[in-house]
């Protein structure tokens, strides 16, 4: 009878963790600053406010706090804007994100169902775009990854329908 | 009991009309709900409807009368014919070699007058309803009997096969073709009932009736309020008597809940496997049929609890592939022992008797720690209520609470377990309400691993794997493990190339 039974060793399995994550455009980070900075223009009703009724201890105080506000959620955003990734092999995609929360997902090709890009109207003034990947059995499991310059995204797009009509 | 076979036209049997009657009074009440709940609400509306109720009802026996009277059926020429209908004939001719399963069943009705329905189903036939509904136990068996033989039969001749050679080996053919899995007796779905998490059909029947009460709230608001403030106080007095009244209201409530839904849902459920394919079909007042390809089959799980246990069954939930139309994913056999659940495991997953241990891992002890914390809240909360009566009570029940807590909380997380097989993930999870999930890797469908600065200093992670009938995670693993079990899934899933939905 020939058997084998052979130990399997964990090294030899393409490893996910060593992966190199290229990162999304730089464009991405200052869509996203751009974005809190509409933000950050309502809460400075907070200042002004105090500003126009003559009080400058409130002005001092309101507008530190707004300041303080404003710095965390750059630096944040910078943070976040680091920490996303995305890695192409020859079988799937994998993508991560998250600072506190971190995540890491991996869509075997075979698995997806199809995959399509959106653009909104400021993503576009800034040259970005989403690109969503669909699996089978409901929304829990798809990946939605917004930020990708566009021909990336078209490029990814073209491959994963490649890749998914040669599993099918 | 068959002297008359079935050659000749034939009617059903004559009580067969109040089956009938039971069906289009159903029919008809499921049309006119609308109206009937405006009859409650308004009187007037009531007085009026009476006079139409009768007339309906008068109505409806006639035409079952005559719906009965002309419907025959008769077995010819390779074929079993039904012809029906009051208005316009209706004449369908079912071919034997078309013929998929034949079942009988009885539903409240039919079990009164004690008749069967036999069930014809059908390859391709659509929604057509094909089904006898009154026939005595003993024809209902016999025509059962004469169309699986008959279908066998022209199966064969279409082979070109000799025709039953040899009567034992056709009938281990048979056999090995279908295999019946679990036909709940009374008895059993009684069992089941009591059996249930009462617990939660509990808070689910008074979360239902919270909602159906906030509605008439407001009506009867007033008077409520006026009388509560007596009431408040013989509660007070009352005390304890009340607590336990409260409490064994709860549980009756919630007991009669369970059996009330157990019945509705799982009533005279038989499960069969047969060829590729897995036939459930149970329900009292509406029969569901689910019939699931194998392949379609994304992953079990085996459900019990401590009564259970201690009767030696468990439930099957069987999770397929959700197309757009169909919201339930899972198919559930309440009762299994362990004999069915050796069939179930050895026909769904043959494979899986010679697949080997590749790594076991399990929760880490943190999460237990992240338990005892969490749910510390309520403890403080109840010792604080009892403390408020006596300080003695509040500190006794603040230390039982507390083992209790620590007892609990660490038992359910040494319970966790995840084996993950050559080609199969065995998750085991729960402590007192055990659960079991068995996929096999192929099936898999995307993989995620998550962490939280607590977790990550710590080396632990979130395992979480997605089907295409849902997620199931795994937390507090070792990054290590998590990170083995990430990459041999992908590996596994990526090499598979045999159809997975």
């Amino acid at each position: 009878m020939n058997f084998e039974n052979p130990i399997i060793d964990f090294k030899d399995l393409p490893q996910t963790e060593l992966i190199e994550f290229e990162p999304l455009p730089k464009r991405y980070l200052n869509y996203r600053r751009l974005t809190f900075s509409i933000l950050l223009l309502v809460l400075s009703a907070m200042w002004i406010g105090p500003l126009i009724a003559g009080e400058l201890i409130g002005v001092a105080i309101s507008g530190g706090v707004w300041l303080a506000i404003a710095l965390l959620i750059f630096l944040f955003e910078k943070k976040r804007y680091s920490q996303k990734g995305l890695a192409l092999r020859e079988h799937d995609i994998t993508y991560k994100e998250g600072v506190f929360f971190q995540k890491t997902v991996t869509i075997p090709f075979n698995r997806i169902q199809h995959s399509e890009t959106s653009r909104g109207p400021i993503e576009r003034k800034f040259k970005l775009s989403t690109l969503k990947i669909f699996t089978a059995g409901g929304s829990q499991s798809d990946l939605s990854i917004s930020g990708l310059d566009p021909d990336r995204a078209q490029e990814l797009k073209d491959f994963i329908a490649k890749s998914v009509a040669k599993h099918v | 009991m068959f002297n008359k076979g079935f050659e000749e036209p034939r009617r059903q049997e004559v009580l067969g009309v109040l089956i009938m009657l039971a069906d289009n009074i159903r029919k008809i009440v499921r049309i006119l709900f609308g109206f009937i709940a405006l009859a409650v609400v308004q009187p007037q509306v009531m007085a009026y409807l009476k006079w139409v109720a009768l007339g309906v009802l008068i109505l409806v026996i006639a035409f079952t009368i005559i719906q009965f009277r002309k419907f025959v059926f008769y077995v010819a020429d390779g074929e079993l014919i039904l012809e029906k209908g009051v208005f316009i004939k209706d004449r369908l001719a079912i071919p034997f070699d078309r013929i998929q399963t034949v079942n009988i069943n009885q539903n409240l009705i039919q079990q009164l007058v004690q008749l069967s329905g036999v069930k014809i189903d059908t390859a391709g036939s659509g929604k057509e309803e094909l089904e006898i509904k009154a026939l005595s136990k003993a024809d209902a068996e016999a025509l059962k009997e004469l169309l699986q033989s008959e279908r066998e039969k022209t199966l064969i001749e279409e082979d070109g096969s000799p025709i039953l050679d040899d009567p034992a080996s056709d009938q281990k053919e048979i056999k090995n073709k279908r295999k019946p899995l679990v036909a709940l007796s009374f008895k059993q779905l009684l069992i089941v009932g009591i059996t249930e998490n009462h617990i939660r059909s509990g808070l689910l029947s008074f979360a239902l009736l919270w909602g159906y009460g906030s509605q008439y709230a407001e009506l009867i608001g007033e008077e409520i309020e006026s009388r509560s403030v007596e009431i408040g106080k013989e509660v007070i007095q009352a005390g304890w008597q009340a607590l336990m009244f409260f409490i064994i209201t709860f549980l009756i409530v919630s007991v009669l809940t369970s059996l009330a839904r157990v019945l509705l849902q799982f009533f005279n459920l038989e499960a069969v496997l047969e060829g590729n394919k897995l036939w459930v079909k149970s329900g009292l007042l509406k029969r569901v049929e689910n019939t699931i390809p194998l392949t379609k089959i994304q992953f079990i799980e085996w459900h019990d609890n401590l009564l259970r246990r201690m009767l030696g069954f468990q439930s099957l939930k069987v999770f397929q592939s959700k197309s757009e139309d169909r919201t339930k994913k899972s198919v559930e056999i309440p009762a299994c022992f362990p004999e069915q659940e050796e069939v179930v495991m050895s026909s769904l997953y043959p494979e899986m008797s010679d697949d080997s241990l590749v790594l076991k891992t399990s929760s880490n002890i943190h999460f237990a720690r992240v338990l005892i914390i969490a749910y510390s809240i309520p403890v403080l909360v109840l010792s604080g209520i009892f403390a408020s009566a006596s300080i003695y009570l509040g500190l006794a029940s603040f230390l039982l609470l507390t083992i209790l807590n620590v007892y609990l909380s660490s038992s359910f997380v040494k319970a966790i377990s995840l084996d993950l097989g050559k080609q199969f993930l065995v998750y085991k999870r729960g402590f007192l309400f055990r659960k079991k999930t068995v996929l096999p890797l192929f099936k898999g469908q995307t993989v995620s691993i998550r962490q939280s600065p607590f977790t990550k200093r710590r080396k632990l992670a979130h395992l979480t794997f997605s089907t295409a009938s849902g997620n199931r995670s795994v937390r507090y693993l070792p990054i290590e493990d998590a990170q083995k079990v990430y990459n041999y899934l992908l590996v596994q899933i990526e090499r598979a190339e045999k159809s997975w939905m």
